[in-house]
């Protein structure tokens, strides 16, 4: 080696056109892309285990005998699915070529407007779901196990309150703790929202902060 | 980040930040996103400073700390791709080829003996060195001898 590694270092950067700094531009550009791709990812996975456990419940009812129930809860929950799917082709429709700020307060609204949507599925979806899934608990006969419905074997043989050959007291139960998820919808969803999706939300919501502040 | 910031506090050290970006990356487009990720923490942690360094040693320690901690993402992400493409000349890298095979040199380097080697090319004093990176001075000049000899043999071809 001729030259030592000092003069190498000070002689390659007498040259100005070796220290031009990059223009900055577009500053969040692969921040926001980041953050949007993880949230999608999130979002397929969580509807992919939705329709994973909706195909497994209703395997687990043809085998415990409750059909009605495995097809009134999967079909409810695959028409979320569909209906979270259909809002996420909504995503589309946001235009791409906008600066990252603008892109970001966009996909914000979106998913505001996303959480008012699901608060009202869910105020029907809530109880139904819990209704009609506790309800089959309550007659599942999974063979051989069981002889008869569930609710006349606990405690072995006992004899719930019976009208028109229902038990009426378990299904006033069940029905009442179900509709309690339906008035309490908003506030059940949020925490749900939060366990799921809330470390990504607040990074969203911290990236947008941050650029407003950048362009002030 | 205001216009102001970036010209006043920023602009006039961005040859620090060049430098430190340009060890630390293997194309144009990783070195733009590196060199826009320091300037954005400077501006974040602007408030933090407190004038007990100078204002260059703590772009110095950002940088450092803003580029290693994007190479650990990087070499996550690498697991899924095993491509790294090299700087080519007329992708940003420098005009003067002898630097250039320094760089290459000083990418083959440890993460740590590359910020050691910048720091000591940049000239700052082994208590510098020490006080960015966070090690004993003690140690610094001994470090700083075992790079150069094995930058030296990687210049001269006997280490690939």
């Amino acid at each position: 080696m001729e030259k030592s590694i000092e003069s190498i270092w000070k002689e390659g950067f007498l040259r100005d056109e070796a220290l031009v700094a990059p223009k900055i531009n577009n500053l969040y550009s692969q921040k926001s892309q980041q953050i949007i791709e993880k949230l999608g990812r999130m979002y397929k996975i969580n509807l992919w285990s939705i329709a994973i456990f909706a195909g497994l419940y209703l395997i687990f009812s043809i085998w415990a005998q409750i059909v009605w129930s495995g097809i009134g809860v999967a079909g409810l929950l695959y028409w979320l699915v569909y209906i979270s799917m259909k809002m996420s082709t909504e995503l589309e429709n946001l235009d791409q070529s906008q600066d990252s700020y603008h892109y970001l307060k966009a996909y914000d609204d979106w998913i505001q407007l996303c959480f008012e949507r699901y608060i009202k599925i869910y105020r029907f979806l809530y109880p139904l779901l819990i209704g009609i899934g506790l309800s089959g608990m309550l007659f599942m006969q999974p063979r051989p196990f069981y002889e008869q419905p569930w609710v006349y074997s606990i405690n072995g043989g006992y004899e719930p309150y019976l009208f028109m050959g229902l038990p009426v007291i378990w299904l006033g139960a069940i029905w009442g703790y179900a509709l309690i998820f339906g008035i309490f919808a908003r506030p059940i969803y949020k925490l749900d929202v939060k366990l799921i999706y809330g470390r990504t939300f607040d990074k969203l919501k911290g990236i947008i902060a941050d650029m407003e502040k950048l362009r002030k | 980040m205001s216009s102001d910031f970036y010209q006043s506090s920023i602009l006039p050290y961005a040859a620090i930040i060049i430098k430190i970006c340009r060890a630390y990356t293997n194309c144009q487009e990783d070195f733009e996103d590196y060199y826009q990720e320091v300037c954005l923490q400077i501006w974040r942690s602007r408030e933090r400073f407190q004038g007990q360094s100078e204002w260059s040693t703590y772009i110095y320690r950002l940088s450092l700390n803003v580029c290693l901690t994007l190479l650990k993402r990087n070499k996550r992400k690498q697991f899924v791709s095993d491509y790294i493409p090299e700087l080519s000349e007329d992708s940003g890298a420098f005009a003067d080829e002898s630097l250039n095979e320094l760089y290459k040199a000083i990418r083959q380097l440890s993460e740590v003996d590359r910020a050691v080697i910048l720091l000591y090319l940049e000239e700052k004093s082994y208590q510098d060195i020490a006080e960015i990176i966070g090690t004993n001075p003690n140690n610094i000049g001994v470090r700083i001898s075992r790079i150069k000899e094995r930058l030296k043999k990687i210049l001269d071809g006997k280490v690939n």
